[in-house]
């Protein structure tokens, strides 16, 4: 078979070099454009937190994760997310030649600065987000006192 | 592994540059007749992504959506709106007219056939 191998002269941060040396002795695919480590590959999936008068709302990157493999708990105001990338199965006779996606268990925990309405927290898992919306206690919302 | 944020210690930041760019994580396998690509590209719907095969590169650029409404106090920004960009150097024996890609739970999928001529075989003995 026969598969061209290229090699762009570039220069990486030593730190990408040692993390990437045995992927890229084994990369026979081709040789990405930009061949550094993905900021994506990492063991704490990444997220992004807002907040409104209402409600926080918390959003994971979880790519490739199924529903079932997501656990989400509040307690003490802390809000839990955890879980598992499950590792990606080869099919029979198949082989890597290059695997830089997380795989294995994660979990992050938040501490929310506001009493909430455990009851009424919400999650939903689209296209490799998790979007889990937590809203805020009611007497904790600033409310505007009417004046008689 | 454990990470614990108090989210009361963040500090907002309103940067809200669109032109970052992002390379996603690639797993490629091979099987005895095609190479397999997947690329994670979360946050990212089907038509925000495009797939260029072109002198013999394949080019992958995806555009995230937009995250929280911009009416929301950030605490926490790890993730940056970003475009996703990747591109991977075809060799000679991947069938290009028959690239084969599909989009689910994040993660982009596709399929490159081996030419015929580079597909491995077994030859039976006579």
């Amino acid at each position: 078979m026969m598969m061209r191998i290229e090699r762009f002269p570039v220069i990486r941060p030593a730190l990408h070099n040692i993390l990437n040396l045995e992927k890229e002795l084994e990369s026979l695919f081709g040789t990405d454009t930009y061949p550094v480590a993905p900021a994506a590959r990492h063991r704490s999936p990444l997220i992004n937190v807002a907040e409104s008068e209402k409600e926080t709302v918390v959003t994971m990157e979880l790519p490739g994760v199924s529903r079932e493999d997501i656990k989400i708990a509040f307690e003490g105001g802390v809000l839990s997310i955890s879980g598992e990338r499950k590792e990606r199965q080869l099919p029979e006779g198949a082989r890597w030649v290059r695997n830089e996606s997380f795989a294995g268990t994660f979990r992050r925990d938040l501490r929310l600065a506001k009493p909430v309405n455990a009851g009424a927290i919400s999650a939903e898992l689209k296209n490799g987000v998790l979007q889990i919306v937590v809203p805020t206690a009611e007497e904790a919302r600033p409310r505007e006192i009417s004046i008689r | 592994m454990e990470k614990s944020i108090d989210v009361r210690d963040q500090q907002t930041n309103s940067d809200t540059a669109y032109d970052r760019c992002r390379i996603p994580a690639a797993d490629v396998y091979e099987t005895s007749d095609a190479f397999v690509l997947m690329l994670d590209l979360p946050g990212v719907v089907k038509e925000g992504i495009s797939l260029i095969h072109e002198k013999g590169e394949l080019k992958v650029r995806a555009v995230a959506a937009a995250g929280q409404p911009s009416d929301m106090k950030v605490l926490v920004r790890e993730v940056r709106p970003a475009t996703y960009s990747r591109t991977f150097t075809l060799g000679d024996g991947i069938d290009t007219e028959s690239i084969d890609a599909r989009f689910d739970s994040g993660v982009l999928t596709v399929k490159l056939l081996k030419s015929a001529a580079s597909r491995s075989r077994e030859i039976t003995i006579n």
